[in-house]
């Protein structure tokens, strides 16, 4: 990275040297001093999750004298422990994770397929159909569950997490199909031409030459299909019914009723639905970043 | 060109729905089987209801024989639950039974033919003389009964007796501005009188509705309610004229509009305001708070009229055209209403007679006596139309903030509530 | 025989395209167009949303959308809130940006907080942001800290102010996408770009101005567009802070859509709120379409 590279050439004079390591000092002190402003600036920023997390983390009644941002009194786990209990999170960790686990692979796949047709083989009607991706990240959800329930009933997918799969693969489709057109795009045609050369076949193409060069793309996709699909509410509120079907956002509403005068419950719960989602979200994110480098987006 | 987008953009749409219509198209049936023993019941249980409602649908399968499935969508209010029913209705998936507010809230599903006229059923099993009758008239539709009220809330004014003693008040006001004065009083002790949240509109509505009793008085009131006559007439000016007052004088918190009216309870359970205008189901708060019963009062709000009256709503239970068992669905109504089956639901709201009170909730036991002694009128939301109360809502939001005249208001009400004959 | 050859040459890349777009094209057909074509036709009823009889009104929901005094407080809000949250999140988006890739420690952990909120479920951040925005909450007591009391407000209960608070969340939520792809695209450019800039004597500002704008340009176009189509679905978060209140005063197409479809039997007039919010969205989205056409 370049904020570390100090540059330090061998074979100069002293006099040269010592304004050299002047100048290092230099950057080093202007490095500090940006990297506290940025601290500042980053904790402004948190402030908001801060404040839930010293609400979930103190006690009911130190909430009420004290609000939210002061530092609590004492630690306790019990808002976490009831508001565990009380949301089924542990069924709906399942339900959400299996949900996520097989439409993110499913839906990144015929995504890059739909993509790859768009950007790089002669399909027909390109820009009807990239028209209509397009309008489709405006479509309010809200028309479309009359039609989507009917759908799905007659094939008895209600209150089934299967039943979701085919909405969410659906709704994931505009954006991600936008963000992986510009990406292949990029991809330079004399790469795809040679393995066409060589005998490939377009499968064979697509699975071994481009989307390994698409992997950091693929992922950043990936990734925020993971949050979209995890965070779903409106769909899953209209197919599900049973208890033991209900994902993340269903066991947070389901316990916001039972929370309405317990914020520190609540900071819990909405801490507990997070959760996971930012841990994925921590650990992958230098994919995000180089996923939208590698000559995605240079004009 | 744009023009050539369209077009082509138009041609694909066309072609990639017909795909769509041919995939809706394949399969369509469905739907609980006739005549099998079992049935599946819709409601908005909290998770420690559910276990209560559930021991009662145990207890009924042992002894009936009918199995029953609970399904709940706790925590969204009127906001999302109806929404969701009337999606399983569409779809062709309605569950046998489902619980509903009473008034405009059921009034679609009456008109729509999605709900079973209870008549019969009222008469096979004598539901008239085991319930309250206040509540079967809030479900009784053109003279027809459509539900099995189970639920009946009225709203009240609940207040701290230690605020109402560091202020000076006596008790509680018997007249209306004996209830001023204790608001001044109040202020003048350096406390809250009022607690309220107005960020979804009905909460204050329950203030303009109290004061509307009062100026117009329950004839002219009902007639109001139920679009008889006009809006835009004095007794409505009047009404909207103590709303800006008591928003003014702050009796009303600062910035009412804005707060979100399910942190009330908590408020007032933790001694932010002097008193809030809600219904029983306050008092469970209050226990759940471990406030002994001598830390609070409650009262009917006085409207100074002879025929002293309060708002209220009723909730029950329906039964769905589309059930294919409406017998076996009557049968377990029948056994929810029953004493015993009350009782494991704890329910403090029943409108079923010869259930006890709960025990330590003192102020229940108070309404539910004045449920059966006094007259109620269904609250405002409750008796005008989604659209109407939606644009009374935005009336009563400039009321409040000072941005219309009391005046003016009426006049927009009178727009807003057509007259019908 | 050798024109039927050519015939088939041109065809069957055709149809392998068409297999690969296949399964999504179908799955997107079935559950988002075929709902969306439905819409359509319902926006010409006055259907309630329950009952099975579908009366065609013509135009009538559209001419009546005309006159609705809530769309047009809506039309103002949405405009507002494209004009605000669209620049204010690019423009932070790119401070930030060109910040985080200036000489300084800690990188990846400030840029994860930065980013953090674009992963909260919007009903989460509202829920939040409408504690922070209470008469006695964080945003007031902050304001007192700093010597600004007179500034203390009770925003979301003020029509006036409701809309423009909503905003605030709406930006933190927002700058972090913006963020990543401006960070993305200046780690892109070559170093050596500035070096002799540099040594031809160029300042800050020109260097910014001829070498860091002109190389966003890619991202530019993609910030833009998807801040723009994202105002057309305001929604969660107006949702979650004020209901669309006080009164009507922060209702936009979105919310107003939402009442009417899901909550006043208007099923009908929601759906042609939806199809105008589709339709302008679209409109919005042509440039961009056309742009990315081009390359193809």
């Amino acid at each position: 990275m370049t904020a570390t590279i100090v540059a330090a050439a061998p074979d100069v004079s002293p006099e040269d040297s010592s304004r050299q390591a002047a100048r290092g000092r230099r950057m080093r002190r202007r490095a500090f001093a940006g990297t506290i402003v940025m601290l500042v600036l980053a904790l402004l920023w948190a402030m908001p999750l801060l404040a839930l997390v010293l609400t979930g983390v103190k006690s009911v009644s130190d909430f009420d004298a004290h609000g939210a941002l002061s530092f609590p009194q004492s630690f306790t786990l019990s808002n976490f422990r009831s508001a565990w209990g009380v949301g089924q999170f542990g069924t709906a960790f399942i339900n959400s994770g299996l949900i996520t686990a097989v439409k993110v692979p499913i839906g990144v796949l015929i995504t890059s397929l739909l993509s790859y047709a768009l950007a790089k083989l002669r399909m027909p009607f390109r820009r009807t159909i990239t028209f209509a991706l397009l309008m489709g990240l405006t479509i309010p959800i809200f028309i479309a569950v009359v039609p989507i329930f009917t759908m799905l009933r007659s094939v008895h997918l209600t209150d089934n997490l299967w039943g979701l799969l085919l909405p969410y693969l659906a709704f994931g489709i505009p954006f991600e199909v936008l963000v992986l057109t510009s990406f292949f795009r990029r991809v330079p045609q004399e790469v795809i031409e040679a393995a066409r050369i060589d005998g490939a076949s377009e499968v064979r193409v697509f699975f071994s030459v481009l989307l390994p060069l698409s992997m950091p793309a693929i992922i950043t996709v990936a990734i925020l299909d993971a949050v979209a699909t995890w965070n779903e509410l409106v769909i899953a509120l209209i197919i599900l019914n049973s208890p033991s079907h209900r994902t993340v956002p269903l066991s947070l509403l389901n316990f916001q009723g039972q929370f309405t005068t317990n914020f520190s419950g609540l900071a819990a719960g909405i801490l507990i639905a997070l959760l996971p989602i930012l841990l994925v979200y921590a650990l992958l994110q230098k994919w995000i970043v180089s996923g939208l480098t590698a000559g995605a987006l240079k004009g | 060109m744009a023009t050539t987008i369209t077009r082509r953009s138009a041609l694909g749409l066309f072609g990639a729905a017909a795909v769509g219509v041919g995939l809706a198209a394949c399969g369509s049936s469905g739907g609980s089987s006739a005549g099998s023993k079992h049935l599946n019941m819709f409601n908005y249980d909290t998770p420690d209801q559910a276990k209560l409602t559930n021991q009662v649908l145990a207890a009924f399968t042992k002894a009936d024989g009918i199995s029953v499935k609970l399904d709940t969508l706790p925590g969204s209010g009127a906001a999302i639950y109806p929404g969701k029913l009337r999606t399983e209705i569409l779809g062709g998936s309605a569950p046998d039974v489902f619980r509903c507010w009473g008034g405009t809230i059921a009034k679609p599903f009456v008109d729509t033919h999605q709900v079973v006229d209870l008549g019969p059923a009222y008469t096979k099993y004598g539901w008239v003389s085991k319930l309250a009758a206040p509540n079967i008239n809030d479900f009784t539709y053109n003279n027809i009964k459509y539900g099995l009220p189970l639920y009946a809330s009225a709203v009240g004014v609940w207040y701290s007796t230690d605020a109402y003693s560091k202020a000076g008040i006596s008790g509680p006001p018997t007249t209306f501005a004996d209830m001023e004065s204790a608001n001044a009083a109040l202020v003048k002790a350096g406390i809250q009188p009022w607690l309220a949240g107005g960020k979804f509109g009905w909460y204050v509505m329950r203030f303009f509705e109290w004061f509307l009793e009062m100026t117009a008085g329950p004839d002219e009131h009902d007639k109001l309610r139920n679009g008889q006559t006009s809006w835009n007439t004095s007794s409505v000016v009047d009404a909207f004229g103590i709303l800006q007052k008591w928003a003014q004088n702050k009796w009303l918190p600062n910035g009412v509009m804005g707060l979100d009216p399910t942190q009330v309870e908590a408020d007032f359970a933790g001694n932010k305001g002097a008193m809030a205008l809600d219904g029983q189901w306050i008092e469970q708060t209050l226990v759940a708070q471990k406030i002994p019963a001598a830390g609070y009062g409650t009262y009917i709000p006085p409207t100074d009229q002879t025929n002293l009256r309060f708002s209220g709503f009723t909730e029950g239970l329906f039964v769905t055209t589309q059930s294919k068992n409406q017998d076996n669905a009557e049968k377990l109504l029948d056994y929810i209403a029953s004493v015993p089956s009350q009782e494991t639901l704890q329910n403090a709201y029943t409108t079923v007679n010869a259930v006890p009170d709960t025990p330590g909730f003192v102020g229940t036991a108070q309404w539910k006596k004045w449920l059966s002694s006094n007259q109620h009128y269904v609250i405002q939301d409750q008796s005008l139309t989604t659209d109407q109360a939606n644009a009374y809502f935005s009336i009563q939001s400039d009321v409040v903030q000072g941005n219309q005249t009391p005046a003016s208001a009426a006049a927009a009400m009178g727009k807003a509530v057509p007259v019908s004959q | 025989m050798s024109h039927g050859r050519r015939k088939a040459r041109n065809l069957r890349p055709m149809a392998t395209s068409l297999a690969f777009a296949a399964p999504a094209l179908l799955v997107y057909a079935a559950f988002l167009v075929y709902p969306a074509i439905y819409s359509i036709r319902l926006s010409f009823t006055s259907w309630d949303g329950l009952s099975p009889v579908k009366q065609f009104v013509g135009f009538g929901n559209y001419s009546k959308l005309l006159h609705d005094p809530v769309v047009h407080t809506a039309v103002r809000n949405n405009l507002i809130w494209a004009f605000v949250t669209v620049i204010v999140p690019i423009a932070l988006g790119l401070g930030l940006a060109i910040a985080v890739n200036s000489r300084i420690y800690l990188r990846p952990l400030i840029r994860t907080i930065f980013y953090t909120p674009a992963v909260l479920p919007l009903v989460g951040v509202g829920t939040i942001w409408g504690w922070l925005f209470e008469p006695t909450g964080i945003v007031n007591d902050l304001l007192g800290h700093i010597g600004l009391g007179a500034l203390q407000h009770a925003w979301l209960g003020d029509s006036t102010t409701a809309i423009w608070a909503i905003t605030v969340p709406a930006c933190w939520v927002r700058a972090g996408f913006p963020m990543l792809l401006y960070l993305a695209a200046l780690q892109g450019i070559p170093n050596d770009y500035y070096e002799s800039a540099r040594i031809d004597g160029a300042s800050r500002w020109q260097q910014f101005r001829y070498i860091t704008l002109p190389s966003l340009k890619g991202a530019h176009a993609i910030v833009f567009a998807l801040a723009l189509i994202d105002t057309a679905r305001v929604f969660d978060l107006v949702i979650a802070m004020t209901n669309g209140g006080p009164g009507n005063s922060t209702q936009v197409m979105g919310t107003w859509m939402y009442f009417n479809v899901f909550q006043s039997y208007n099923a009908g007039y929601g759906t042609a709120i939806a199809v105008v919010i589709t339709i302008v969205a679209a409109i919005v989205g042509i440039p961009y379409v056309r742009s990315q056409a081009k390359e193809l």
